[in-house]
């Protein structure tokens, strides 16, 4: 028995050996890129897809475009007439709620960005300023997946309602094994916005040596953008003048070579060319593509956007014309992100909404200056609010064509009191489909695969 | 030798013994090879005659069974096991062990077909796991073997144990579930030193190339001039496409270089060429293996010694084709003192290998009419598609552009090609296993054993500077300088002016490199003890953990001179660009692929295992263990999940209301349990894929697979019933029932997207096995001068994936068709084909689908696309469901004739309709001689017309459809017989005390197939939609030697 117990002692010894294993069994994998350093953060925010995600069909839900050949009745692939019949469920199959929507897409990016925010302050090697920088770029790659999924998937911010209206699940951890967050309420997702942005101008006083990741300008930008959004006019205001306060640049379009590769180029960027000039745009604050780096090019533009376009707005460069059709030219990866004539036309209009009517003109008619031919300019003057409200809403629709802007703005002002509209979209034959103000179809349906007892469907 | 003691003595030539000194109440126990242990009692006497008794012939020769972990007497084990002997492995003569299970262990598919995967070639009792391995685990006396199983000299096996059930192999825990094979080698026997010889010749003639049923010249040459068109040649110009002989020799007539009645004349002669015979005269060996084996073993009580060498040249079916193997393999046992015992063997393999610069199958791929030698048996070119894998090819005019360029000659002569590219391996193979065992008690062992395994490969690929595919490569990268228009610059004598040669010429070499290092060490306590007259127990309860650590690299380096081993580095990062260079189609950017790879595996192990026999009759069982590895999450819920069985058997012969039973052995067996499979491709790590921004070039990561703590092995639950018996010695067997139930197995798992992910690699998924096994052995006749015995082996097997979500390529109808058995789908067994529904030909020749809706479309690209997967249907199982062997052994005298059939049953296989290419130098499958040509062949034939049509109305039908139909669906099963070996012994007077024994054995492998389908394919040969090149039969001579 003696000898027994000895060799269990013997084997027990063994066996501590063994014990001390967790050490032993935490071996970090090699030859695959596991996160752990500043450079590995920073590199995820590098990402492509972080920069290239959104899908064409956004804008095909805008009034600017005409989709020859459209079916009334579309087949359940072909998204983008489903988008231009406004269709109830635009992304209804398996693999479009994998690959095309953007709900999908976006909380994608989302978890880039948790997974920064997250980790970032417990990576190796980098300086404070480093990771301060890191992560308040994430916290801005945030707030504007937000701003884009709650502007995709709820209702427009209306403060009345905004304690109600359903929101979009705030998604801050990277754990796949905890639960899911409900859709909360659209000031909820606001608010949290507002919060990251906060958290963004803190972090990141820095500028960026790439305009495809956010300067501390973008931040300001983008909070321009949300206070515009929810209707708060004076901190539209404030933060748009803290952009253009520091880029205020506009370039004059009389003075680039019309009609010639270079000119179109310079305006719209081709980040495949070796004269790479979208980084060099100062028009640009921050970069986004569509997911489709073409966008919406060759694509025929409605003739209601072209009734804002008068011939002597050298905007139209960017327009072809063949057979009877103007259709979108020259915008091979078109910046959809952030820029300065859009913080023109947000300071104008929260001006003007304001009813600080000589500034909101002095603003448009600046930005103007720079678009039509210089024989043909005549500076707008009024004193009637509505009329410098309406005359910045259509600036807005002539300067943010083609920049995944008309959609949000139509969700925005379908309903205005002074600017509401009924939508339509025409086909071949002439008959159209309208799209009724207040319509359940302004928002998109959730793929059915991210619906549970939290995430109910939108009403359809 | 004196029970209790460590004297002992050995007998003379003519068995006489003596001992001194031997207390009269002292045992003896005598043992020789092939007879039964024995205790006589002296009890006083002084001359003692023994007469040893002969072990019975096969199944009951071995009675112990190893486990890797323990030896336990046969009839003392509650799990389902088959246990083989050497004899019939050696009989045998399939390099791999495994090969060699063939046909002998119910359950154990060896599937042979080139349509399996690697990994999924051999499986026992189904395949329960979607991304972990299928194999069983290969346990090698005490450890498993993480190197080739081609290590393993099938000489030096003594016996194979197949662990089934959850009791028999849930000592091996988490990787159990596949099944355990444990390969016992032979031991070191005490006795004087005797040695084996044993040589084979094996050769096999060269296979029958119209088994792979290729389209004739003139068949080809008559469906090609339906399509051929004259505008291609702008494409082939353009794109430099490779083109056939026959498209030549038809431009040249379409642009009036040549007369319609050369045309007419080349035509004639392409039709009548065919270059079968010369591929087989040129570029094929008969193969031809020779094998010589010697083994020793031999020593004294306190020492022993096997030892084996074995050596192995094998001439393989291609030119070159050539492998050398030399193996030895030495194992020592020394008992140091009374209590303590240890052992150590070395195992070591070199094995060096030339591989054919150019395949047979590669150029009977080509078009029949590509001959490879003139009537002087002078090389000559043919037509290829260039390098496959960048799909870059030449043609005649962009050679003859390159030569007038005054570029190296990228044409290919298969003949020249031979001798302008060496591919060799080497591989060295060490195992060194050491065990300690002290006897602390009667019945009880402390344990200490260890394992390292080194497997070093290094592979060279060297192509020498004429090589066609180098010269192809150094072309293409050449930067011209450009003139006005973008014209290439040319000299007065046309030759380029001033190239720049991106990737410099002169040869290239590509050195792969891998090395396996695994240890394991393990400390365990041996139980096996009486514990009271009526009661004993086996148990053993141990530790155990292992590294095992895989490193690799590639090198590849350019312009390599293999006399002076100079070479010139590239410009990686500027090739890495696109450059301005001559390659015409295709991105111009060029990677050698360096690359460097390291994996480690860490495992902790704890296990114990306990029977106990009561009365010899009842026994129950019970196991666990716990394992953890690296691979696994951290969650402590998950980390440390053990797995576990219980069992128990009844002998109902040992009853006494048995004993007028014909039974001579009767038992019942019942186990339930769990074992696990660890999958090694995910890991509890946040993954990120590096890349680099295509807008601004900077380097980046995605994340692509989130951090999973709850990432755990797949566990199994096997229920496993059994019955054993013995009816008068002369009908043997066991039949078993089972039930295995895989859950938590990874698979791709949608999520909801809200998380960041739609479908993730999460423990989810489920997967059944339900089966039934037979092993009857049946003595026949039974007399002096002649036996007669039958074995049978059969096994049905029910796989179903039970749950699984269908990873999302494929919930498109094409890719799921597509992917030819490995789209896995919820409600059908793995290895599923799904097809698209042919409802018949309409009169232009295209094929009726029916779709999702149950409407006849012939798929117009314009809405007739069949994305639904409801449109397809399931076409049975590329897994036979039956497997069955039935074997014969007649002896007659010294002669012996043994033959067996092995029959796989119930499974699917399809044959693809290609689409016929125009331009297409590679050859197509006969199935299309039969195609639609005429309006009124669709009430004669089912194969649809090769033209698609250009208004694009059947599209989606002709081009992608007609390839995965349910009517190209065969029944695969087949019989064949496998093996016939005769052997005969020579006469026992003819020996001498030098030479103890000698036999002659003849033996012919694959000499029958008997196929369910009518189509004349051998299924064992199918490959990728048609069939590959056949089985051929192979002849063995041998001898083996004793003296």
């Amino acid at each position: 028995m003696k000898k027994i117990f000895q060799s269990a002692l013997l084997l027990l010894c063994l066996g501590t050996a063994s014990l001390s294993c967790k050490k032993f069994l935490d071996v970090t994998p090699k030859g695959y890129v596991i996160p752990q350093t500043v450079e590995d953060f920073d590199r995820i925010m590098n990402g492509q897809d972080l920069v290239k995600y959104m899908p064409t069909e956004m804008d095909w839900l805008s009034e600017d475009y005409y989709l020859a050949g459209a079916e009334k009745d579309p087949q359940d692939n072909n998204l983008e007439n489903k988008a231009y019949v406004w269709h109830p469920y635009i992304y209804n199959s398996e693999s479009d709620y994998q690959y095309y929507a953007p709900w999908t897409i976006i909380y994608r990016n989302i978890f880039q960005y948790n997974a920064v925010i997250n980790n970032i302050d417990n990576a190796t090697y980098g300086t404070t300023d480093q990771k301060k920088k890191i992560k308040g770029q994430a916290y801005f790659g945030r707030a504007w997946s937000y701003w884009q999924l709650v502007n995709l998937y709820s209702k427009h911010y209306n403060a009345a309602t905004a304690t109600t209206d359903m929101g979009v699940p705030l998604v801050t951890s990277n754990d796949i094994n905890t639960t899911l967050p409900g859709r909360g309420t659209v000031k909820e997702t606001y608010d949290f916005i507002l919060a990251d942005l906060a958290k963004a101008a803190e972090l990141n006083t820095f500028s960026s040596l790439t305009k495809y990741r956010p300067s501390n300008i973008a931040t300001q930008a983008l909070l321009a953008r949300t206070y515009l959004f929810m209707g708060d006019y004076a901190n539209a205001k404030a933060a748009a003048d803290k952009v253009l306060a520091q880029a205020g640049t506009l370039n004059n379009y009389n003075t680039i070579a019309q009609n010639t590769s270079p000119g179109r180029y310079m305006l719209t960027n081709n980040a495949g060319y070796s004269s790479n000039t979208i980084e060099t745009n100062p028009e640009y604050i921050y970069i986004n593509h569509y997911g489709y780096v073409y966008g919406m090019q060759n694509n025929d533009v409605s003739s209601e956007l072209m009734s804002y376009l008068p011939t002597n707005d050298i905007r139209r460069m960017f327009l072809g014309y063949w057979g009877g059709v103007y259709y979108q030219n020259f915008f091979y990866y078109t910046n959809i992100g952030l820029g300065v004539p859009e913080m023109y036309l947000i300071r104008a209009e929260a001006n003007a909404r304001m009813n600080n009517l000589p500034a909101a003109l002095d603003d448009i008619n600046f930005l103007r200056s720079k678009r039509v031919t210089t024989a043909s300019y005549v500076a707008l003057t009024s004193t009637d609010k509505i009329q410098v409200t309406r005359w910045v809403l259509d600036e807005r629709r002539r300067e943010l064509f083609g920049k995944c802007m008309r959609w949000f703005d139509m969700r925005r002002l379908n309903s205005d009191p002074n600017f509401g509209f009924t939508a339509r979209h025409y086909f071949d034959d002439g008959t159209d489909v309208s799209l009724a103000p207040g319509s359940n179809r302004y928002l998109l349906s959730i793929p059915a695969t991210a619906i549970n007892a939290n995430i109910p469907q939108n009403p359809r | 030798m004196i029970k209790g003691t460590v004297l002992g003595t050995k007998t003379d030539n003519r068995g006489n013994f003596a001992m001194e000194n031997v207390d009269k109440d002292a045992v003896l126990i005598v043992t020789s090879v092939g007879y039964a242990l024995q205790e006589v009692k002296v009890s006083g006497r002084t001359n003692i005659d023994i007469v040893l008794k002969k072990y019975a012939a096969n199944m009951e020769e071995v009675r112990v069974i190893s486990t890797g972990y323990q030896k336990v007497a046969k009839d003392r084990i509650t799990g389902s096991m088959d246990l083989i002997s050497g004899k019939e492995i050696q009989k045998r003569s399939q390099v791999n062990v495994l090969d060699r299970l063939e046909g002998q262990v119910a359950g154990l598919l060896v599937m042979n077909g080139k349509d399996n995967g690697a990994d999924d070639a051999v499986t026992l009792r189904g395949v329960s796991t979607l991304y972990a391995t299928k194999r069983p685990l290969i346990v090698v006396d005490n450890f498993p073997i993480e190197g080739d199983i081609n290590s393993i000299n099938p000489n030096d096996v003594a016996s194979i144990t197949v662990l089934k059930d959850a009791a028999a192999a849930s000592i091996w825990g988490a990787r159990a579930a596949n099944g355990v094979i444990v390969i016992t080698t032979k031991r070191a026997r005490a006795g004087k030193f005797s040695y084996n010889y044993r040589n084979s010749f094996q050769f096999s003639p060269k296979p029958d190339l119209t088994k792979l049923h290729r389209l004739s010249s003139a068949d080809d040459i008559r469906l090609q001039r339906t399509v051929m068109r004259k505008a291609d040649y702008n494409s082939v110009s353009y794109y430099d496409d490779a083109i056939n002989e026959l498209y030549v020799a038809f431009f040249d007539s379409a642009y009036g270089r040549i007369t319609p009645q050369q045309y007419a004349d080349k035509v004639a002669q392409l039709s009548n060429l065919d270059n079968a015979d010369q591929i087989k005269q040129y570029l094929m060996n008969t193969p031809f293996t020779q094998s010589h084996s010697i083994s020793t073993s031999g020593g004294t009580e306190t020492a022993q010694f096997y030892g084996s060498f074995l050596y192995n040249n094998t001439i393989g079916l291609n030119k070159r084709e050539k492998n050398d193997l030399v193996s030895i393999f030495l194992k020592n046992n020394l008992q140091l003192t009374k209590r303590l015992n240890i052992g150590a063997n070395v195992n070591y393999n070199i094995s060096n290998s030339t591989d054919a610069p150019v395949k047979a199958i590669d150029i009977f791929g080509y078009k029949p009419y590509s001959m490879i030698a003139d009537a002087q048996g002078n090389p000559l070119p043919i037509m290829t598609s260039g390098d496959p894998y960048n799909q870059n090819t030449s043609n005649v005019y962009s050679i003859a552009l390159r030569n007038k360029y005054g570029l190296q000659d990228e044409t290919y002569y298969p003949l020249k090609e031979i001798n302008r590219r060496d591919i060799t391996g080497r591989s060295n193979f060490m195992r060194i296993q050491a065990e300690a065992a002290y006897k602390i008690t009667k019945g009880i062992e402390a344990k200490i054993s260890y394992q390292v395994e080194n497997d070093a490969n290094l592979n060279t690929d060297f192509k020498y500077r004429d090589n066609a595919e180098v010269a192809k490569l150094v072309n293409d990268f050449v930067t011209p300088k450009r003139g006005p228009g973008g014209a290439v610059v040319v000299n007065a004598d046309g030759t380029i002016a001033s190239p720049i040669y991106n990737i410099p010429q002169g040869g290239i070499i590509s050195e792969n490199r891998t090395d396996l290092r695994a240890n394991t060490f393990r400390a365990m306590l041996d139980i096996n003890r009486e514990l009271s007259a009526k009661g004993h127990i086996d148990a053993i309860v141990g530790t155990e953990r292992s590294v095992i650590k895989y490193t690799g690299s590639n090198l590849t380096r350019h312009g390599y001179d293999p006399n002076s081993l100079q070479s010139i580095g590239i410009d990686e990062q500027r090739l890495k660009g696109n450059l301005d260079v001559l390659r015409k189609i295709n991105a111009n950017y060029y990677s050698p692929g360096n690359y460097y790879t390291y994996k480690q595996d860490n495992a902790v192990s704890f296990f114990g295992n306990a029977a106990y026999t009561y009365l010899q009759k009842y026994i129950l069982s019970g196991s666990a263990r716990v394992d953890a590895t690296n691979m696994f999450g951290t969650d402590p819920k998950y980390l440390y999940k053990p797995a576990w069985s219980l069992g128990g058997t009844w002998i109902l012969s040992k009853e006494a209301f048995m004993q007028k039973s014909p039974f001579e052995y009767l038992a019942l067996r019942a186990t339930y349990g769990i074992n696990g499979n660890i999958p090694k491709n995910s890991g509890p790590f946040m993954l990120a894929r590096a890349g680099t921004n295509y807008y601004n070039n900077l380097p980046y990561n995605t994340i692509y697979s989130p951090a999973n703590d709850r990432l755990r092995w797949e566990p199994t639950y096997t229920t496993n019933i059994g019955v054993d018996f013995n009816v008068k010695g002369r009908i043997i067997g066991k039949a078993d029932l089972y039930n295995r139930r895989s859950v938590d197995v990874l698979s791709d798992y949608a999520i909801n997207p809200t998380y960041g992910f739609s479908t993730l690699l999460v423990n989810a998924g489920e997967i059944s096995n339900k089966g039934f096994e037979l092993q009857v052995e049946t003595k026949n006749v039974l007399k002096k001068n002649f036996e007669w015995a039958t074995s049978f082996v059969f096994a049905k097997n029910k796989n179903k994936v039970v749950k699984v979500t269908t990873p999302l390529q494929y919930s498109d109808a094409y890719a799921r068709a597509s992917a030819n058995g490995q789209a896995y789908v919820a409600g059908y067994p793995y290895g599923s084909l799904f097809s698209f529904q042919f409802s018949g030909l309409d009169n232009k020749g295209q094929v009726k689908f029916i779709n999702e809706k149950g409407d006849t479309t012939i798929g117009s690209y314009f809405g007739g696309e069949i994305t639904d997967v409801a449109a397809l249907v399931y076409s049975g199982s590329k897994r036979p469901v039956y497997t069955a062997a039935l074997g014969n052994t007649i002896r007659y005298r010294n002669m012996e004739l043994f033959f067996n059939f092995v029959y796989y049953g119930s499974y699917s296989l399809r044959r693809n309709i290609p689409t016929f290419s125009r331009l297409s130098v590679f050859n197509n499958s006969d199935v299309l001689k039969d195609s639609w040509m005429k309006p009124g062949d669709e009430n004669i034939t089912n194969i649809p017309s090769i033209i698609t049509n250009s208004d694009y109305s059947s599209y989606w039908g002709m081009v992608y459809y007609k390839r995965y139909m349910d009517v190209n669906v065969f029944d695969a099963s087949y019989i064949k017989l496998r093996d016939i070996i005769f052997t005969y012994n020579l006469p026992q007077k003819l020996f001498n005390k030098y030479i103890t024994g000698a036999q002659f054995t003849a033996q012919a492998r694959n000499v029958y197939t008997w196929t369910k389908n009518k189509f004349d394919y051998d299924p064992e040969s199918f490959e990728g939609g048609r069939p590959g090149v056949p089985v051929t039969p192979t002849y063995i001579f041998g001898v083996n030697v004793n003296f």
